[in-house]
């Protein structure tokens, strides 16, 4: 049942999601989105089966962007508990594919379902840095996107924006090479220090990215 | 073996030097004495979960402090 859903645009299974996709389409003209790859050259991969989207936070604008960036994937969402919050904004976002976390507490269940989707061959964004960073302030990624990944045995592609100088300007993503966690674990069972090096990894990559984006807006 | 011996190999797997095996005692607290952060602590109830073929839920796992919660959890659990 689950896997007829695979590779269709559109599925009754996921009605309210892909329906959310289509309310939010006009996004693509509104960003005119333009995609690189973190070399330099245009951004021209596939994303294919499970995988985690690890982006940088910079406004609540930034599902509708991951979303139109691989607007052929259905993205689900971890969302933060304060975005959950009212019961009839809880029932639009889990409608429309967010899982709710709950940051005060060590969510495990909220774990437990993104890995279960992962394996599901689904896609999972994450702002592994846990909140909107607006300003020049460097935020460490945390570390549960790379527990999540490595439960699911998912890559994690690394992206970045930055804010546009103008309304008028293309908005510029740049997406790193996927981290495959697994070539990071030295033993059978992944140990903190593996989580540990995922993470670095993941934040030099996030870094890689910045620095591209930043050099392509400068360049306006 | 015990619960509490299978429980120490678990920290020992996850955790390696970074938590010593003689420093896990059922009176050690998991955040204080031991070091663990909450990514440490997920973890740990994951892996756990997985050696004693139970699941937790986020009430189970509320309120854990010490080594010895975490027993007298697995135990009632499985």
């Amino acid at each position: 049942m689950k896997e007829k859903t695979k590779g269709r645009l559109f599925s009754f299974r996921f009605l309210p999601i892909d329906l959310s996709r289509i309310v939010a389409s006009p996004c693509q003209l509104a960003f005119r989105l333009k995609k690189y790859h973190v070399s330099g050259e245009p951004y021209r991969h596939t994303l294919k089966g499970g995988a985690i989207l690890a982006a940088n936070h910079l406004s609540f604008s930034d599902p509708f962007l991951i979303s139109s960036t691989f607007w052929y994937r259905r993205v689900f969402y971890l969302a933060a508990e304060v975005v959950m919050q009212g019961k009839l904004r809880s029932f639009l976002l889990r409608g429309t594919g967010c899982i709710k976390i709950d940051r005060n507490i060590s969510d495990l269940e909220a774990i437990k379902k993104s890995v279960a989707l992962l394996k599901d061959g689904r896609c999972l964004a994450i702002f592994p840095q846990g909140t909107v960073v607006r300003g020049e302030e460097e935020v460490s990624v945390k570390s549960g996107a790379v527990l999540i990944a490595l439960q699911a045995g998912v890559p994690i592609v690394p992206m970045y924006s930055l804010k546009r100088k103008h309304w008028y300007n293309r908005k510029r993503m740049v997406i790193a090479d996927p981290i495959y966690p697994s070539e990071y674990v030295t033993k059978k069972i992944p140990s903190m220090k593996d989580i540990a090096a995922v993470s670095r990894a993941l934040q030099e990559a996030l870094g890689r990215c910045q620095e591209l984006c930043e050099k392509l807006e400068a360049e306006l | 073996m015990t619960t509490m011996e299978r429980l120490v190999d678990v920290f020992v797997r996850v955790f390696e030097d970074e938590v010593p095996a003689d420093a896990i005692r059922p009176e050690s607290r998991l955040i204080d004495d031991l070091g663990l952060n909450s990514i440490g602590m997920l973890y740990m109830a994951m892996e756990l979960e997985n050696e004693f073929g139970i699941r937790f839920s986020n009430e189970d796992f509320a309120g854990l402090t010490t080594v010895g919660d975490v027993v007298a959890r697995v135990e009632k659990k499985g």
